[in-house]
Order: C-alpha cells, then structure tokens, then sequence
C-alpha cells in the first residue's frame, strides 16, 4: 500500500497534468505510436530502437494469459491448455476485427465488471472475517510486518517499487490514449479520474492479498491463496462476477498490447522503414495477420510461466520501461536533448538491463530498474552535453514528417 | 462565417479551461485520497473496507452510463464520417 499503490498514484500525477495533455495538444497528428514520438523528438534511428524493443515485451501477454487459464481451470476444472487456448483466440478475434474502437468499448464494460466485483469483495472480506481492525489482528498474530509502511521490503526494494510508478510514462498504452482524446483538457480530467480510481481499485487487492497470505497461508502458491479467499468470502453468483473480473483484466490488456505491438511491427518498422507506400488497406491486413500470430504464440509461451507469474512483469516488461523513460522525459522537458542521446540511452540501456538482471542477478541488492534508470540518466545526459548545439533539435523537428 | 467560427473558438477555449480547473480539483482529491488511505489503512479504520466497496461498486456502472452518454451525444460520428 505505501511502497506501490500510494506512490503510484501520486507520481503520476505530472503525466496525467502535463506531460499527458503536453503530448496531446502540441504534438503532431502524424505521431500515432510511441515509436513515432521518438521520431518526433529525436529520430529514425531511435524511432527503430524502440520499435524493436517494444516487440519481446509481447512475451508478457503470454504470463497474463497464464494467469486468466489457470482461473478457468480452478473454476470449471477444463485443461488449462485448451482454457489458455480459448482466451487467447477470443481475445485474438475481437482485437483483430474491432481494432481501437473494439478496445475502447469492451475496456469500459470490462473496468464496469472489475470495479463491482472487487467492490463486493471488500464487502465479503468485512463480513466474513469481521471488521478492518479484527482483519488486522489476525494479520498482526501471523506476519505483523505485513502491517508496517515497508511491508518485507529493503529499503532498495522498496525504492524500487515507488518508482515503478514510472511505468505509465514509459507505457504505449499511455500515449494511445493521449492520441485518441479530443483534447489535452480532456486527458487532464480522466487521466486523473483514472488516478484517484486506482488507488482505490488497488486498495481493494491489497486488502485481499493480505487478508489471503494470512488466512490462506498453506496454499500452494499465491494465486489458489487468492482465490480461496475468493470463493470463501463471495456468494455463487459473486463468485462468477469476480472470475468475469480477472478474464476481463487480462482481455483488457492483453488485447490493447496485441494492438500496439502489431502497429509496431506493421507501421512502425514495415511500412516506416521497408514498404513506404504501403496502402491504409494492406496495413490493416497486415496489423490482422500480426495479431494471429501474436495469439498463437503467446499461447505457446505460456509455457515459461507454469511455476507463476509474479517476476513476469519484472523480468520481460521492465526493460521497457527502464530503457524508455529517461529518452522520453527528456525528450519531452530537456533542451538540450540530441538524437544521438536519445538513440544510445534506448540501445545501451536495453543491453545494460539484460547484463545486470541475468549476468549479473541484480548485485548489490539494487533492483535492476533502479540500476538501469540511474545508467540510463548519465548516458543520455553525457551524450546530449558532448553532441549538442543550439538550434539542431528545433531544425530537425521541422523536418520530421513521419515519412 | 468567420465571426461564427470565432465565437466557436471562444467557447472551445473556455471549456477547455473549465475542465483544466475540474482536472486540478481532480488532483488535489488524489493527493488527498491517497493520504486518507494511507492513514486508514495503517490505523485499521473499519469505515475503510466499507468506503472502498462503495466506490469500487459505484465508479465502474457511473463510468458506463457517462460513457454511453457520450456514444448517443455522437462522439465516434466525426471518426466514421472519416471513415
């Protein structure tokens, strides 16, 4: 609660006020991805930079679809290959026929049925184990350090945690949606919204696994522990609803991910930097075949998260994100940001990630994201020093067309 | 036609601004928001749970019905007109 969920809503407070709006209203209607907004502010070198790394991240959906198998499997006892295979051609299905606007709409029903049903988990945890201070004494009798600020986390650790809040300024997702709102005002009020109802939201699965480590303790892993919890604390239909939630949490996801990775590969690499003159038609064809072949991959590579999927996020997502931030920050506040900085921030950090996490295993005891953002600064801020000149970034942006 | 369009320009702009004021509004609940929970959560406050199941139940349907809302006022008519 005080490491992530606070911290995460409270730093991402600049995104949702400035940055979010900043990148809506005064960036070019050509900048359609986050590949693009690297061309933008830097070039195209750096705009296939991260084009290319955005592509392994897909691997993530694989460990999401996991998660959303292993739900149908617990509840309805069906293998949970051919669950994982259901939800994945679904899934596959409505993203590659309704593309964004399919999105749009099925992650609002979806939040509307996540929202509710965790709501009535908060009820069922009151009801079932009595009220708040009760929970906390059964809590406190079994691992009391759950019930401190730091929770087992280092210090390092917990650091780590705060700033994964950086996580959505570095998120494609993010800049689809600033791309498709009427106006930076606009992004102002429901980005915010989204702020405020996310702490709650996950206030509510704190609570829950908390309550769950404790009163579930010998589950085999901490997903069953979850959903004993779960079935314990909601009536049948609840039951249902709550299932409904987590597949349409990992739908939501995983289908807005497929969109943009497949615009990556068809847009931002095809069509950027091997058919320019693709038409709006092959590119959509092109966008439909690449988002089958996501789904049946990813569906075989559910495989690598069998033993669970809590580093998955960590160990294929976070590069991403530690690669990307300080570029795009800089890129959107810094004067004296230069595309050769942004260029080698992007490919040295990426390499930097990879050496650290698995050469390496994370020395120290500092987190690789911490290690990676803390390289990735000095990189880019010796770079743009040794390479910059006053006037270059304004001239080259008046080129820049997206061509 | 120039006039008209400037007066649109006008009423854009003041919109925009109305908004910009609810989104700061917005971020001073968020900070404050987040505080309470902070403080709820390490207290044990027993209203918490309870806060929580009622926003938690209320955000996502309130969100629809806006949501659809905007649907019927046309908001994806100027994208399939596009189109």
């Amino acid at each position: 609660m005080f490491v992530y969920v606070i911290p995460t809503g409270l730093l991402r407070l600049p995104l949702a006020i400035f940055l979010g709006p900043k990148v809506r209203d005064r960036i070019p209607d050509w900048v359609i991805t986050m590949p693009d907004l690297f061309e933008y502010l830097y070039d195209r070198k750096s705009k296939l930079a991260v084009a290319i790394s955005m592509i392994p991240p897909v691997l993530y959906e694989s460990a999401l679809l996991t998660a959303g198998g292993q739900v149908i499997h617990y509840v309805t006892g069906v293998n949970i290959w051919v669950a994982m295979a259901v939800l994945g051609i679904i899934i596959v299905l409505y993203t590659s026929l309704s593309g964004m606007w399919g999105l749009a709409v099925t992650d609002l029903i979806q939040f509307a049925v996540m929202t509710v049903a965790a709501g009535f988990l908060a009820v069922g945890i009151v009801t079932a184990y009595g009220g708040l201070d009760e929970i906390w004494k059964s809590i406190a009798a079994v691992d009391p350090e759950l019930l401190t600020p730091m929770g087992h986390n280092s210090p390092l650790e917990a650091f780590s945690w705060i700033i994964a809040a950086g996580a959505l300024y570095a998120n494609s997702q993010s800049y689809q949606r600033f791309g498709a709102s009427k106006s930076g005002a606009d992004v102002k009020v429901s980005y915010t919204l989204m702020l405020l109802f996310g702490m709650c939201f996950s206030a509510v699965m704190v609570l829950s696994g908390m309550v769950a480590s404790v009163h579930f303790a010998d589950a085999a892993a901490p997903s069953e522990g979850f959903w004993g919890l779960v079935f314990t604390v909601l009536p049948i239909g609840m039951r249902g609803l709550f299932v409904a939630a987590l597949l349409a949490a990992v739908m939501s996801t995983v289908s807005a991910d497929f969109l943009i990775d497949s615009t990556v590969i068809i847009h931002d690499i095809f069509k950027s930097f091997i058919k320019k003159n693709m038409t709006e038609q092959n590119v959509l064809i092109g966008t439909r075949i690449v988002i089958w072949c996501f789904g049946i991959g990813i569906v075989g590579a559910t495989y690598f998260w069998q033993e669970g999927i809590d580093k998955a996020y960590y160990y294929i997502g976070g590069f991403q994100v530690a690669a990307f931030f300080i570029p795009l920050i800089f890129g959107l506040t810094y004067k004296k940001r230069t595309p050769l900085a942004g260029f080698l921030s992007v490919v040295l950090t990426v390499l930097f990630y990879f050496v650290w996490q698995f050469l390496l295993g994370a020395p120290f005891g500092i987190p690789t994201n911490v290690a990676a953002w803390i390289f990735s600064a000095i990189v880019y801020l010796i770079v743009s020093q040794l390479t910059y000149k006053p006037n270059s970034m304004e001239a080259s942006e008046g080129n820049a067309s997206g061509a | 036609m120039a006039e008209r369009n400037e007066f649109l320009a006008k009423e854009l702009t003041e919109l925009e601004r109305k908004k910009g004021k609810i989104a700061g509004y917005l971020a001073l609940l968020v900070i404050l928001i987040g505080l309470l929970l902070g403080f709820a959560f390490y207290k044990g406050m027993t209203a918490l749970p309870i806060f929580l199941a009622i926003i938690n139940i209320l955000f996502g349907p309130v969100t629809l019905f806006f949501y659809f809302r905007e649907v019927r006022k046309g908001i994806f008519k100027a994208d399939q007109e596009n189109e």
